[in-house]
């Protein structure tokens, strides 16, 4: 599976990016410029499955595709698919992958691990074993786990029971591996969990191919679960609460912050002491997530119509050759914010 | 049962003490300041922890082993002691901040050495009552401690700042020497000492020499088949142990083998440490990362693939072995280039004089300089905290570093230079000679391995209970042990029936 992204990050990329803005992807790494190409390519899917990747790792795997005859690089970096690598992006079976990484990117995670928390301490609880080491570590979902098992009033019975009879319906309905997978992971007084290496190897996989199926596993649960309505419990115990965090740099999000407050640009960059230049990709950034996004201080309905045709007529993205199908006084910040609208309309993202 | 066998019984639920605890306990609830050297799994934390969990005022514990920190807070909170947390610098600084806010509410503090810079954090200690400042692996504190840390030698002066608080120093590994530079240096009066021997009874050791590298898997292998016992098996490098894992699973036969090193997921980590605690992993292929806060009774046979770089080391490490008492075997193969491993550890936890004269360059280049920006560089550049505190210690010492910056004026270039190229081959001199120490060992065949290796720390060694080494009287089939029982269930053959196994063990709903 982890082939399969690569190759299918690099075809829509088609050319015109180099290999490090996809580490940044697989990785999250949170800048203005990240956020933007995963919109523009429709890479949003794979933003940040994958953040422990290590930059060895990922070239190694690159040089890998190389020897294979799948890719070529150019001297500046930028990578495409050979004939060969197309054909075997298109033998790949995708039916069967939920990623969606700009949508639940750390929510993912959290709910599986909720789960599986859940379950070691329900089936720890109920069989008289008060102590153990939970094995999941982060604060915020022990923290949650604690507050389901109080709110159910330590009724381990009921707890998991539900989760039985949900997380069976849910996978019912998955691809085979997955039901798999996920049982296989579930830690109780009598059989500690498997790890992602051991997984790998039960299911002769590589440790990235596995990393990227668990990956898959956990957004399927949140698409799931927002989907099937009769899932009730597991709603309520990790619902995807949307909006709550906005897809942005930390930067960008304290500039909405003060635009929301009704600051000018100028005002926000001369508060933040940033040049305006970057407040204007900030405001870039907030026009990819941002619903009915404002934009009448930046365009006339006018020159948003106009953009938006020439946009349509060249079909590209490439933001020079907007620019110059265009008059001269109207500026890339511009042509960068209807690229973000248009996206927003085609997707209807968030 | 006495008093503090009640409380021990009450937190922890053991009825007795483990040798030497109950002494140390007892000084440290008199306030005298106590220096402990008690062996690798003796329960050394106990020693703290209770009087932590039983007196008023909060224990201070500075401990440069980040995960035997977050480790010990876990069993603490397991156990239902949830007074307690572990402040390091790996943590978010927003978060780090609200903890150190509401610092009063907990009544045991593991902090690591660096954080105690933290003016923020000190600040609030020393409003607050502390009854025992605890020193966790205490030879750091001396220059001829195997793991010398620069920044353990602030806390002479953070102690005084914290009001001087009684101090329990404790260490698994210290020859007299050292013992005497941590009392002096913490400027411990009247200290009421604790030396217990590091040897155990019940461990016999062996040295297997081979004329090529793959003899050692041969040999383990073969080992393996005829022992299925609860086993460690220690690697330099964490290619190593991962290759020799996949090897030793494909080869023995119903062996249950996993590897663990820094780079795993943190989940992954857990994951196998569960294992292995619960018998569900006969073997583990591991760097020194792992068993530092592992507390697994029944460890049979301790392996090392290859020579660590000092005798303290490997000491710690054979003593996970047999803590329950049983007979176990530490067998250690060597073959002749193995002394290169090490040596290369060495090379990479000091600073190489190209980096030390570009380091001097710069400094002098740019007059002031913000220490974290030379921290950053060095650590990027060398992928190893070690050269860096090196440096930094070094910087310190001359007197360059001025609140957060390292300033040239006033001193020459060369003189600079030249200290920091003294202070580099002293300590590659010593590394060095503690590599040629452990070899020794290794190479000789005159004397008793256990007496050869105890030598350095003790007068005495305790007769083994067992058998001894393979000088002595060791033999295979002398060695009584039982295979590890395979407590593994059947597993449903379908998901669905696994799910329902383990959610619905003991409900009786209709499937």
């Amino acid at each position: 599976m982890f082939t399969y992204i690569l190759l299918d990050s690099i075809c829509k990329l088609r050319g015109e990016r180099t290999v490090s803005n996809i580490y940044h992807l697989l990785t999250a790494k949170k800048s203005t410029q990240t956020i933007q190409d995963s919109y523009i390519y429709q890479l949003t899917n794979y933003f940040g499955i994958y953040k422990r990747l290590e930059r060895k790792t990922f070239q190694k795997e690159l040089r890998h595709l190389y020897d294979q005859g799948w890719i070529e690089v150019y001297q500046d970096k930028q990578v495409v698919l050979t004939t060969e690598g197309r054909s075997v992006l298109n033998g790949f079976d995708h039916s069967q992958i939920y990623l969606n990484g700009m949508k639940y990117d750390n929510h993912a995670l959290f709910t599986m691990q909720v789960i599986q928390l859940l379950v070691q301490t329900c089936t720890h609880i109920q069989q008289h074993h008060d102590t153990f080491i939970p094995v999941v570590d982060d604060e915020s979902v022990q923290q949650k786990v604690k507050e389901i098992f109080y709110y159910y009033q330590k009724d381990t019975n009921t707890i998991l029971y539900h989760l039985y009879q949900e997380l069976t319906r849910l996978f019912e309905q998955a691809p085979e591996p997955l039901g798999h997978l996920f049982t296989d992971q579930l830690t109780t007084p009598r059989h500690i969990g498997s790890s992602k290496i051991q997984l790998a190897r039960e299911y002769g996989q590589t440790v990235h191919d596995m990393h990227c199926q668990l990956m898959n596993l956990s957004h399927f649960l949140c698409f799931a679960i927002e989907k099937d309505s009769s899932v009730s419990f597991l709603k309520e115990i990790v619902p995807h609460e949307r909006n709550m965090n906005l897809p942005l740099t930390g930067s960008a999000q304290k500039t909405y912050k003060l635009w929301q407050k009704g600051h000018g640009l100028e005002m926000i960059a001369s508060q933040r002491n940033l040049k305006i230049s970057t407040i204007q990709d900030h405001m870039v950034e907030i026009a990819y997530v941002v619903k009915n996004f404002d934009y009448s201080p930046f365009l006339s309905d006018h020159q948003l119509q106009w953009i938006a045709n020439q946009i349509d007529r060249l079909q590209t993205n490439k933001l020079k050759e907007i620019k110059e199908s265009l008059d001269d006084h109207i500026s890339y910040f511009q042509i960068k914010l209807v690229l973000a609208m248009s996206h927003q309309q085609k997707e209807g993202v968030f | 049962m006495g008093e503090l066998e009640e409380y021990l019984y009450h937190y922890f639920g053991y009825s007795t003490f483990r040798n030497g605890q109950k002494e140390i306990i007892e000084d440290v609830n008199e306030k005298k300041d106590v220096l402990a050297v008690l062996p690798t799994g003796s329960g050394k934390s106990i020693c703290y922890q209770l009087p932590a969990m039983m007196n008023e005022g909060m224990v201070l514990v500075v401990s440069p082993l980040l995960s035997l920190m977050e480790d010990q807070v876990k069993q603490m909170r397991a156990r239902g002691f949830k007074r307690v947390i572990a402040l390091n610098s790996m943590m978010a600084v927003q978060e780090r901040n609200r903890q150190i806010q509401h610092l009063h509410q907990y009544q045991l503090v593991y902090v690591s050495p660096e954080m105690l810079q933290n003016r923020q954090l000190t600040a609030k200690l020393s409003r607050m009552s502390i009854q025992l400042f605890v020193i966790d692996e205490a030879h750091c504190i001396s220059q001829w401690g195997h793991e010398f840390r620069p920044d353990y030698l602030r806390l002479q002066s953070i102690h005084k700042q914290l009001h001087a608080p009684p101090i329990l120093a404790l260490t698994a590994t210290a020859t007299p020497d050292v013992q005497h530079d941590i009392m002096s240096f913490m400027g411990m009066r009247d200290v009421n000492k604790h030396i217990h021997p590091m040897d155990k009874p019940n461990i016999a050791f062996l040295i297997e020499r081979v004329n090529h590298q793959e003899k050692k898997l041969d040999y383990i292998s073969s080992l393996l088949s005829s022992y299925q016992v609860p086993t460690m098996i220690y690697f330099s490098s964490r290619k190593e142990a991962e290759r020799i894992s996949l090897y030793l699973d494909e080869k023995v036969e119903g062996l249950r083998v996993a590897y663990y090193h820094g780079g795993l997921d943190t989940q992954d980590r857990i994951l196998i440490q569960q294992q292995f605690m619960y018998d569900q992993l006969d073997v583990i292929c591991c760097t020194s990362a792992f068993g530092m806060g592992i507390d697994k009774q029944n460890v049979r046979l301790v392996i090392h693939y290859h020579m660590p770089a000092e005798v303290e080391s490997f000491i710690q490490e054979v003593g996970r072995a047999g803590r329950d008492g049983e007979e176990s075997i530490s067998v250690l193969l060597y073959h002749e280039h193995d002394r290169n491993i090490p040596q290369r550890l060495i090379d990479s936890e000091l600073p190489n004089q190209g980096l030390l004269q570009e380091v001097v360059d710069w400094i002098f280049h740019r007059q002031s300089i913000p220490i974290h920006e030379v921290e950053s560089y060095i650590i990027e550049k060398t992928g190893n905290e070690t050269p860096w505190r090196f440096i930094h210690y070094q910087l310190e010492q001359i007197g360059m570093k001025n609140n957060s910056i390292f300033l040239s004026e006033t001193y020459s270039k060369q003189w600079v230079l030249s200290q920091l190229q003294n202070a580099y081959q002293q300590r590659l001199q010593y590394k060095i000679s503690k590599l040629l120490t452990m070899e020794q060992w290794v190479l000789q065949d005159e004397m008793c391995r256990r007496e050869a290796l105890f030598q350095y720390f003790q007068d005495m060694i305790t007769p083994p209970n067992g058998m001894c080494c393979d000088q002595c009287d060791f033999r295979w089939d002398h060695w009584k042990t039982n295979r590890t029982v395979n407590n593994q269930e059947e597993t449903a053959s379908t998901w669905k029936n696994k799910l329902a196994q383990l959610l619905l063990q003991e409900t009786e709903y209709e499937i």
